[in-house]
């Protein structure tokens, strides 16, 4: 027990200590010091950024860029207390993994409308020159992390393309199918390939897997491959007809809680067959692993394939490494086909990383500048040259294994998925009980139940009704913004217009929330009404 | 208080300055050190701090984030009387209590009062027909008529009904695209006839609504409706208009795939 106390403490103290010394104000009389944060763990990314800071103060010699790595494992910790924070750095890059993160950026960030609608001054003489820097973006800074359409404002400009690849090993693709760059045209395909390569390790009494994946990898491969089969169910429950699920997991939450979709839902249940089809060909015990395990198999070439989001561990790998989108499901399907519109396009999914500069900081000024640079043509060149990430900004040359990262624009919505529900309760319902999904002949019919026998309806609807409070926050803060700038103004200007259109169109989220956990009570005590 | 002893119009000037950069204060979100610029003022300049600045200061104090139960209960009682002396016909400072306790049961009230919330919206939009602040509350109260569990139990019809009742009271240009927003949201979710919704988006269109989201939102709406009420030449004109204004959006293929099947269902032309 001690130990543990000891080991708590320790965490606190090292937590603490970070804290203090990423606090440190190093300026001098003469000297700017603009601090900025980043998440890259990779040697290259971490020294591509650092040579990047250098060549900024080479240009604007009074401001010397101070970078900070924030550890993953304590960022969300982190991030909370720079949000609170008297100092927090300049520029802080941040991802939106957990549902809170998103909260946080929208409370504590600076929208960047005006910046991003801009023309980049640091693209002058290249092919961008003129253009504003959204449209300088791959993909048009419509990502998630770059642009929160509930509030129609941008916050970051991301910094790493983040598209999932199957990345799969040449050499044994040679071997297996005679050709290093062979990849499936379909789903079909791909489960072929998985086939041939089971029966190529039998053949050679080798210890070898079509696929290396974790519990999270079964997450990404099982919704990448099973995203098209609830395509069309989406569209059907699009009752504003805008042909979005924006905001991917709340949108599919609010459907649930109205009853228009349910675990029995044939698209979904397909979905969830194909989870299964998956796992198949993973190596036995993947819910067990974690991603070091499934690097360190693939790295082995004890696997064909793995899935990754980016070419970051290329350099490890004593083979040569291939990439491609996993091949989703297409009309024309024989089993899944009428339940598919087609490929899905990766625009709102293609970039993460994002940097963004907190509301409180100081230095908001030379802080837009360093981001103009940094999101540049020429800068975010040398940064994919010196890293191997995949670009985010349009005409960088990428790498050849990164520019099999590229986003595809062009697709289809999103389908829904059934681990997108609610938020924390519900994914941890669904984490635990995955098990069941692939154990037996009959476990979708056992994981469905035991979801339903736990009842999801209620997890989701709680998990709902906590975020429906993170919205009351943030919508207080905005009428009280909002009535400071009416006081300051004798009429409403266009500005006080952009105001309350933002306002208005984040509290119709807001709105739909409340008729949504409205309609799953009616819902349930419905059904409690039912003999 | 040196201030008012030498000069009642330097006195007056300071705390106009000292009111101001409270707002300021407010519109950054640094409400912890608007609250102290407004209550540091109360206290300096009592017989000269205003209605504005003991406005300022309740609505700071409600977005502290050490907010006191104590605190929370004085604010509210504040704004309350800010509107019982607001006057026969209310000052701006009068409108904005009453729209602010509106919001309060809406939005800092867990669970939301939404019955109580909504007549402080209708106490607040009746004081004053076109004043900005009163149609500003007759929006919100369109809202909660469109969607919240209000204790009459409206039905879907009623609840349209209610919206459209405060068609004719929300003039302003900016509130009127958030009006129809929210009214042309309800009305597809509980089902209106789809040539009134129509309408309704066409008005919102002539606005020239200038947010790209819901620019293109509300074009991919305009030619799915015109669709299907039968306006195919219209919708295939809508979709042209997205493709042109939208070529890259996350739903450029769908709208690609639906103007193609109209084109090869009329005599529209090319895709």
């Amino acid at each position: 027990m001690k130990w543990i106390q000891l080991i708590i403490l320790t965490a606190i103290f090292g937590l603490c200590a970070f804290i203090v010394i990423s606090r440190q104000s190093e300026t001098s009389d003469s000297k700017i010091v603009l601090r900025v944060s980043h998440l890259f763990r990779e040697p290259a990314a971490e020294a591509a950024m650092e040579a990047i800071g250098k060549e900024y103060s080479q240009l604007h010699p009074r401001v010397t860029v101070k970078f900070l790595k924030v550890p993953p494992s304590i960022f969300l910790q982190w991030f909370r207390i720079q949000l609170v924070s008297d100092a927090p750095p300049d520029i802080v890059q941040y991802q939106l993994w957990h549902r809170d993160l998103r909260q946080m950026v929208a409370q504590g960030f600076e929208p960047i409308n005006e910046l991003v609608e801009q023309p980049n001054p640091y693209n002058r003489g290249t092919s961008l020159e003129g253009i504003p820097l959204r449209e300088t973006y791959i993909d048009g800074l419509q990502g998630e992390e770059a642009f929160f359409p509930e509030m129609g404002a941008y916050f970051g400009l991301p910094y790493r393309g983040v598209t999932l690849r199957v990345v799969y090993n040449r050499d044994l693709m040679a071997k297996i199918r005679g050709d290093p760059d062979w990849t499936p045209e379909n789903w079909r395909e791909f489960i072929a390939l998985c086939e041939q390569t089971v029966a190529y390790a039998q053949e050679n009494n080798l210890k070898l897997f079509p696929i290396a994946a974790d519990k999270f990898g079964i997450y990404l491969m099982g919704n990448e491959a099973s995203i098209g089969v609830s395509q069309k169910l989406a569209l059907r429950t699009n009752y504003d007809y805008d042909f979005t699920l924006r905001t991917a997991n709340l949108y599919p939450s609010l459907r649930f809680l109205r009853g228009e979709w349910s675990l029995r839902s044939p698209e979904v249940l397909a979905g969830l067959d194909i989870y299964r089809e998956v796992a198949r060909y993973m190596q036995p015990g993947f819910l067990q692993f974690d991603v070091s395990d499934v690097n360190f198999q693939f790295l082995q070439g004890h696997a064909l394939m793995t899935i990754a989001g980016g070419p970051s561990f290329s350099d490890q790998a004593n083979f040569s490494l291939g990439a491609f989108r996993i091949p989703g499901l297409k009309p024309d399907d024989q089993e899944y086909g009428d339940y598919v519109l087609g490929p899905y396009s990766e625009a709102t999914h293609a970039t993460t990383y994002a940097f963004g500069i907190p509301r409180d900081t100081e230095q908001k000024e030379i802080a837009r500048d360093f981001l103009q640079f940094l999101t540049s043509q020429q800068t975010n060149q040398k940064f994919t040259q010196s890293s191997g990430e995949v670009p985010v900004i349009r005409d960088v040359q990428a790498t050849p294994l990164a520019s099999k990262f590229l986003p595809h624009l062009d697709g289809y919505i999103y389908g829904i998925l059934p681990r997108g529900l609610g938020n924390t309760s519900t994914r941890q319902l669904f984490s635990e009980n995955l098990y069941r999904l692939f154990q037996g002949e009959d476990g979708v019919e056992k994981f469905v139940t035991e979801l339903e026998e736990k009842n999801i309806m209620k997890v989701t609807a709680r998990d709902i009704r906590t975020l429906a409070q993170n919205y009351q926050r943030n919508l207080r803060e905005t009428d009280a913004a909002f009535m400071a700038k009416i006081y300051q103004s004798e009429h409403p200007t266009e500005l006080l217009d952009a105001h309350i259109l933002s306002q208005t169109v984040f509290e119709l989220d807001f709105l739909r929330i409340v008729y949504s956990l409205d309609q799953a009570d009616k819902l349930e005590s419905s059904l409690s009404r039912t003999p | 208080m040196l201030t008012t002893l030498v000069s009642p119009v330097a006195a007056v000037e300071a705390s106009a300055k000292s009111s101001t950069q409270g707002w300021t204060l407010t519109q950054q979100y640094q409400f912890a050190q608007a609250q102290q610029v407004f209550a540091d003022e109360l206290i300096t300049n009592p017989s000269i701090a205003n209605r504005n600045t003991r406005l300022g200061a309740a609505m700071a104090m409600l977005n502290h984030p050490a907010l006191k139960s104590k605190d929370r209960e004085a604010s509210l009682d504040e704004l309350q009387q800010l509107w019982d002396s607001r006057g026969k016909t209310p000052d701006r400072v009068g409108f904005w209590a009453g729209y602010s306790l509106g919001r309060w049961s809406q939005n800092y009230d867990s669970p939301p009062d939404f019955d109580l919330s909504n007549t402080w919206y209708e106490r607040t939009a009746s004081a004053g027909d076109d004043h900005y602040i009163a149609q500003l509350a007759r929006l919100k109260s369109v809202g909660l008529w469109l969607y919240a569990p209000l204790k009459s139990n409206p039905n879907p019809a009623t609840r349209v009904s209610e919206a459209l009742a405060m068609d004719s009271k929300i003039t302003d240009r900016g509130l009127r695209i958030s009006y129809l927003i929210l009214l042309i949201d309800g009305m597809l979710l509980h089902q209106s006839d789809h040539q009134d919704v129509l309408t309704r988006l066409q008005e919102i269109w002539a606005l020239n609504i200038p947010a790209s989201d819901t620019r293109a939102k509300t074009l991919c709406q305009l030619g799915t409706l015109s669709a299907m009420v039968g306006y195919q030449e219209q919708a295939i004109a809508y979709y042209r208009q997205f493709l042109v204004e939208f070529p890259a959006d996350i739903r450029t293929q769908l709208v690609r795939d639906r103007l193609a099947e109209l084109v090869s269902t009329s005599k529209g032309g090319q895709p």
